[in-house]
């Protein structure tokens, strides 16, 4: 009923041609394309597996993107580097397999562990990597409180 | 959408093209992390004798000089020489040390503690300024589930 009065004046007037109606789609369009944008500024790609780790949590330190090269481990111990599936014997491989491009000494290996990993297996973990030449770098999630320390 | 009456006005049409930014939304949805990380360097590490697969060589021990702390660690909570203390309070206590002149410190995961452990326990000696930490995994905390 609102919409019939400015298509009543404009038969009084007698327009010539009809404005072209703006599709009631753009508004949706216009936050579509804002989420769109949102996703590919603030977000980083993650293989699925990654995605699944609930990585630990530590109040402080500047908020980073998912850096690679990326060695999941998930809380079962099983490996992933950079989302494909790697064995633990084939780990020490890979990774002297990473440095050989920039032969630079010592490529950084970032290390993505699942939360309630048990400390030996990201120790054993970390320890491997290091013998072969890699150094490694923690990644986990930034919260705003400190609730890392909280006793269960 | 109305067909034109008169002319056959091309309009330009939106659908097709909102169908694929649609896709692309949701592909980046599923597909992408947007929570901020933060990244840990982890210095010196070593593996306890008896945890130590078989067949995977030694890693050199962390050059430097020795730990002058040693902090082992189990769930939630952390003890230092004698005194037990909840992980949450380890950055007030790594600030002490470091202002005692503490600049080495040994972390000795405990059977009971988990990546989150350590992160917690890294990220506050880090935040105290104590950058020369050897990480290694305590005897009877070997145990491996691969």
């Amino acid at each position: 009923m609102i919409a019939d009065r400015p298509r009543l004046g404009g038969t009084v007037l007698r327009r010539r041609g009809r404005r072209p109606r703006a599709d009631a789609a753009i508004p949706t369009i216009n936050v579509v394309f804002l989420l769109l944008l949102f996703f590919l500024v603030a977000g980083t790609l993650a293989a699925p597996e990654e995605a699944d780790i609930d990585p630990a949590h530590v109040g402080t330190g500047a908020g980073e993107r998912l850096p690679r090269p990326l060695l999941s481990i998930a809380r079962d111990g099983s490996l992933g580097l950079n989302g494909k599936a790697l064995s633990r014997e084939a780990l020490a491989g890979a990774v002297a397999a990473l440095r050989r491009p920039e032969e630079g000494r010592g490529a950084t290996l970032y290390v993505l562990p699942a939360r309630d990993l048990p400390a030996s297996t990201l120790v054993a973990i970390l320890g491997e990597a290091a013998a072969a030449g890699a150094a490694t770098t923690l990644v986990v999630m930034k919260t705003g409180q400190r609730d890392a320390g909280a006793s269960p | 959408m109305r067909a034109p009456r008169q002319r056959a006005v091309r309009r330009f049409v939106l659908t097709p093209l909102v169908d694929v930014i649609f896709l692309l939304v949701i592909f980046f949805a599923l597909s992408s992390r947007i929570a901020p990380f933060g990244l840990i360097p982890v210095t010196g590490h070593g593996v306890a004798a008896g945890d130590r697969p078989s067949g995977v060589a030694a890693p050199a021990p962390a050059a430097g000089p020795e730990p002058e702390a040693t902090l082992v660690l189990s769930r939630g909570s952390v003890r230092i020489d004698a005194r037990r203390l909840p992980l949450g309070d380890l950055a007030a206590e790594a600030a002490r040390l470091e202002a005692e002149g503490i600049e080495t410190v040994l972390v000795v995961t405990a059977r009971s503690a988990s990546a989150e452990d350590v992160a917690a326990a890294l990220d506050a000696l880090r935040g105290a300024g104590i950058a020369a930490v050897r990480l290694i995994a305590g005897p009877g905390g070997g145990a491996d589930p691969s």
